[in-house]
Order: structure tokens, then sequence, then C-alpha cells
């Protein structure tokens, strides 16, 4: 089990390619402590998303090994892989966050119903499920009933990333990721959403791991690291083939 | 919340999001179930009304032409009589000791499209049907006089007659008829109760009173006396034939002695059919037709469902963002695979539901159409064993055939991984 010493992230001599393809990470060391900001930059095809991707246990290194929180998540099976992302990441990505069909409420709650662990602190917080999803959107300047009872897809896309922030932070994992969430906004509106979103993963107590390729957000983070200095392996002009990942 | 009860939850809302195509979808299966389920309930209905007609008949006797036919237009008064028997024969017949009983069945007039079959009283004392019912009346008594007439009970409620109304017969079976038998109007003297048979939809006179229309006798001063009682006339309005004779025997061991009689009856061309036996061969005739209609009906499911197939195979490439994030949230490639899956048989599920209802309800619109077209009930009664094996088949098929873009969907959303594709 982890302890306030034991690093968020660590990854060490971690290595990954596709199958059959050139290797896309190479990443020697990277460790960011427990409550850290952390902000990645790197331009289209650094491997970004391959690195959320090992973190996140959707991929295993070809090579080394990813700790998060104090378990090896390479060295564990897909289903316990699934499982942990579920109890401890909170994602927040580009766009396109919310699921079309499901109300705003239903969308923020969702993670809750793939974690007993998130469900049971997001209970602890609020009586129920729902009023914990409402007092998030409070927080992130969603609590307008009007803005409620709307089909998420008739939101803003500011209004969607915000969507997206309090259902990763829902249940308080100990780490939210953020893959590029502020790519669609404005310049204003970026720097007013990084804003928000360390604000509240700051009250969660949720370290925060941030990719982007625009280096004027670095300012708000503790940290920052560039991906082309710590991801060793060639960069790709192109992305991968399309039947495999490709970077945002 | 349970895995399942997510699952279903995640479909539902998904199917709900999309319920244009979803609709659609159910729609098509709907159909082909209903299709397929009325075909069955058809088929079954006709045989258990065909063989609740008649009961306790031993042999109908008519001209000879096929079994089938006489025992479509002697008992269920479909199609028409190719030829009559003479009513010399008809005497010699019921005079044989075999014989226990005889009702005589006069066709060829109808009253505004129902048929008029011309009898005695042996009908209302020996007919049965429904395993040995008795007709009974609902109101009114037995045709006494020439121009006495008991009706069926649909064509009463039909036609909304009463007991002592006057009728006009037509000849020919037509339901506008050229030529009507105005000069004797017949008198309803009797409204029979339901009985879910082709009685339902005849008028029955007398003999002597078909003979009247059709003698001419009614002209005749004789018959403008007000009352005049059918067999007081037995000899002046003797039928020189009819068509057909329903007989019943002393013992079941003379059946076949009596058949091979009027068989081998030399006068004229005689035929005596089992009615059981005949109904048998109808079955038979039938029986390919129907293998070959449920054939189709089956493949008409089959088609539905390759429908849905199709649907959620297409639906995949704009649900993959949607599946990443499920993916993100910690949702296994296995539960995209059930979210597919779940999709499937809800749709396969609620279109075979619908299918049922949609069958039942339609066989309770067209039960009259049925009746007065094809003499038969259809009984619109709860769905039975058979719905349900459909039900649960078509979710079955379903389901196994949901593999194909579940295992597509498991197959992508493991390559995509959280990649939020734009």
């Amino acid at each position: 089990m982890a302890t306030p010493d034991t690093p968020a992230i660590r990854l060490a001599d971690v290595e990954f390619a596709y199958a059959g393809g050139a290797r896309v990470v190479e990443i020697a060391e990277l460790e960011v402590a427990q409550g850290e900001r952390l902000f990645v930059e790197g331009p289209s095809g650094s491997g970004k998303s391959t690195l959320l991707c090992l973190v996140a246990g959707i991929l295993t290194p070809t090579g080394g090994t990813v700790d998060v929180l104090g378990e090896s998540v390479s060295a564990l099976g897909a289903a316990a892989r699934d499982r942990f992302r579920a109890e401890k990441i909170g994602f927040v990505f580009q766009m396109f966050n919310l699921l079309p069909y499901l109300s705003l409420i239903d969308n923020v709650v969702l993670p809750c119903h793939f974690s007993r662990a998130r469900a049971a602190l997001a209970l602890g917080n609020s009586g129920s499920l729902r009023d914990e999803a409402v007092r998030l959107l409070e927080r992130l300047g969603l609590g307008a009933n009007a803005l409620r009872g709307r089909r998420v897809t008739e939101l803003s896309i500011g209004q969607q990333q915000r969507v997206a922030v309090a259902r990763a932070l829902i249940g308080r994992p100990p780490l939210v990721v953020a893959d590029e969430p502020t790519s669609a906004m404005d310049a204003t509106a970026r720097l007013a959403f990084v804003k928000l979103l360390l604000e509240e993963c700051a009250i969660a107590g949720s370290t925060v791991v941030f990719v982007s390729h625009d280096p004027s957000l670095a300012a708000s983070f503790e940290r920052s690291v560039s991906m082309t200095q710590i991801n060793a392996a060639p960069m790709e002009g192109v992305v991968a083939n399309a039947s495999n990942i490709s970077d945002a | 919340m349970r895995a399942s009860t997510i699952l279903f939850s995640l479909a539902a809302k998904s199917l709900l999001n999309r319920r244009l195509t979803a609709g659609l979808t159910v729609l098509s299966v709907a159909v082909s179930v209903a299709l397929l389920i009325g075909v069955d309930r058809v088929r079954t209905e006709a045989r258990t009304s065909f063989t609740n007609t008649i009961s306790g008949a031993d042999l109908i006797v008519g001209a000879r032409s096929g079994p089938i036919n006489l025992l479509l237009y002697s008992v269920f008064r479909i199609g028409d009589a190719t030829n009559n028997i003479g009513w010399d024969s008809y005497q010699e017949i019921r005079e044989r000791p075999e014989v226990a009983w005889t009702i005589p069945i006069s066709l060829g007039d109808s009253h505004r499209g129902f048929r008029v079959m011309g009898t005695d009283d042996g009908y209302f004392e020996h007919y049965r049907f429904a395993r040995g019912r008795a007709l009974a009346f609902a109101d009114g008594r037995l045709f006494v006089n020439v121009n006495d007439a008991v009706l069926g009970a649909d064509v009463a409620a039909s036609l909304g007659y009463a007991v002592g109304e006057a009728i006009i017969v037509s000849h020919g079976i037509g339901d506008v008829s050229f030529k009507d038998h105005g000069e004797l109007p017949f008198k309803v003297t009797g409204i029979l109760a339901r009985t879910g048979t082709p009685v339902d939809r005849t008028v029955h006179v007398t003999l002597a009173g078909i003979e009247a229309i059709h003698s001419g006798w009614a002209t005749t001063p004789r018959a403008r006396e007000s009352v005049v009682a059918a067999h007081a006339l037995a000899e002046e309005l003797k039928p020189d034939a009819i068509t057909a004779c329903i007989v019943g025997l002393q013992s079941k061991l003379m059946l076949f002695g009596l058949q091979r009689f009027v068989n081998e009856y030399t006068a004229e061309p005689l035929m005596a059919i089992v009615p059981g036996v005949a109904l048998q061969q109808l079955w038979e005739l039938l029986g390919a037709a129907e293998a070959a209609l449920l054939v189709v009906s089956i493949l008409v499911v089959a088609a539905g469902l390759v429908g849905m197939l199709t649907t959620l195979l297409t639906s995949l490439s704009e649900r993959r963002r949607e599946m990443a994030v499920l993916r993100s949230m910690g949702a296994g490639a296995r539960l995209v695979f059930g979210l597919l899956l779940a999709e499937a048989v809800l749709l396969a599920a609620v279109a075979a539901l619908l299918g049922v209802v949609v069958v039942h309800l339609a066989m309770f619109a067209a039960r009259p159409m049925v009746l007065a077209n094809f003499g038969f009930y259809l009984h619109a009664g709860l769905p039975g064993q058979f719905d349900l094996i459909v039900v649960a088949a078509v979710t079955g098929a379903a389901s196994l055939l949901a593999v194909v873009p579940a295992w597509r969907a498991f197959r992508l959303s493991l390559a995509d991984g959280l990649t939020v594709r734009t």
C-alpha cells in the first residue's frame, strides 16, 4: 500500500513498441510525487498519449516497470489493471469526454459504478452520488438547474470539459490525468480552466499529470517536463499506422 | 450497482439515444416475429376450429366429387356443390337399418351474404360441434312453418335481426344477388346461441321453405294463408334433391358397410365420407403449404435479425469514442463486449414481445374477416407456449449473432485504448 512517501508515478527503464513497429517510448526514469502537479509538454508524435496509456495500464510496457501509487501496474493482469484504473485514476480528455446518452449527472456519477472505493468516498462526502455530482458541478460553475436538464451535447466545449473534470474528481481518485483538455478552448478560457482544475485537484488531494503541446500553460504547474527530453525513442514524423494508437 | 445492472442501463440509454435506428430495427424484427407467430396461430386455430365444427357425425353423403370438396361445402360452407343427391336416394339411405339419424342439407341460396341452408328438425336434434355440444337457442324457437327461419348468432348480430323480423332470401350466394325470392318473405322464429362454427353464419329454413321459393309455390293461393306448417306440406313441397346429408349410425361397426353401400349406389353417383378422415386428408394437402409458410416466416425472422446485426455493426465506428471513455473509467474490454451483447438482447427481446402483442391484436382485429371468408374462428387467446418459445429463440439467436459486433467492439476498444479519435 502506498505511504505518503511512495511516488504517485514511477517509471523505470520503460520501453514500448507496438507489435512489429519501432520503439515509440523509451523513458529511463520518471517520478511524480504524490500531490505534485506535473506538466508534460511535447509536440504531436512525441509519445505523450502512449505514456498516459502506460500509466493507466491500458498498455503494458515491452520493457521496464511502471509503478503507480506503489502498485506495479505493468505486472498486473488485464482485469486487475482495469480495476486499478477505475479505483485510482480520473481522466479528462481533449474533447468529447461525455457519453451523449447520459444526463449531466449520470455522466459525472458513472465512475462510481466501476469503483466501489470511489462510490464510498463520494457517498462519504454527500448523502448520495447524485448530491455529490451536483456539489462538484456547482464547484465547477455548473450549478444552474437549467444546465443540468440539458443534453450534454448541447453544452459548450468549455462546459463539457468542466463536466469531465467533475467526473474525473468524483470519489477523489489519487491521480488525475488530463490529456490535452484545453486544446479546443481559446487562450483565456484555457488559463481559467487550468486554474480551476488545479484548485479542485488540490482540494481532492489528487496528483495531477497534465499533458499538452502548449508550453504557455506550464507556468501554472509546479514542475514541467518535456517529452522530447525524457523520451529517448526517435520521434515519429508520422503517426503510427492507423490500427494503433495515434497521438493527439 | 451490479455490473449487469449498469450494463443493461447503459445499453438501454444508448439505444434510446439512437431511438430512430433502434426503433426501426425493433420494428423489422417485431414484424417478422408477428408473421411467424401469426402463421403458426392461424394454422393451429384453423385445425382446432375445423375439428370443432363437426362432431358425432359418422358419414357425410353427397354427390360424387372429392372427399375434401364435399366436406368443405357441406360442413364449412366453403365452395359449392357440384351436384345434388336425389330425394329418393336420400330416402333410401335414411331408411337403411344401420342409420340412426340423418340431417339433410340443402344449399344454394343466400341472405345478404350469409348462406341459407334448408334442413329439418333432425339438424337441431342431432348436429354436434366442439366435441359433442348440441345447438341451443339464444332466443325464440325451432322453425315450424314454411316461411320460418332460424338464424345463426352472427347473422342476427351483424344484421341486427330479432325474432319476428321478416327477411328476403336471394338465389345464389353472393352478397348482392340479382334474383330475390321476394314472393316469400321469411320470418325469424329463433336465433341460435353462438357456436364458433359456420353455423353462426347460416340462415336455417325448412326444406319445404327452400322448395317453396324455387317452385313458385309462393304465388299459389295456399301460400297466402299466413301460417302454414311445413310438415303439412311435406308432400306438396317435397324437394327433388338435396345438397348433402349428415348420417349418424346405430353403431360405428356399421360405418364401412354403409359407406360401401353409398359409394356403390347405382341409381346415381354418390359418395360417403368419414369427416375425420376427410379432415386428415385436408391437413395432409395443406401440410406442405403450411411447412413452406413456416420456413418462409423463419427466414423473415432471420432477415430481421441480420438487419439488427448490420445496425449494430455500423454503429460501432461512431461509438469508438464512447468505448474509449468507458475504458478510461476502468471499464474492461469485456464490458464493452457485454454492452453490445446487452444491446442486442434488449433490441431482440423488445422486438419479440412487441411482435407477440401485434400478432394477437391483429388476430383479434381480423377475426370477423377470417370467419366470414374462411369459416373459422381465430381465438385471440393469451400468448401461449409457442409465443414464449419464439421470444426466447429470437432473443437467443440475437445474442448469438451479436457476438460478431461485440467481438469487433472488443478488438477495437483494445486497439484504441484511451485514444479519443476526433
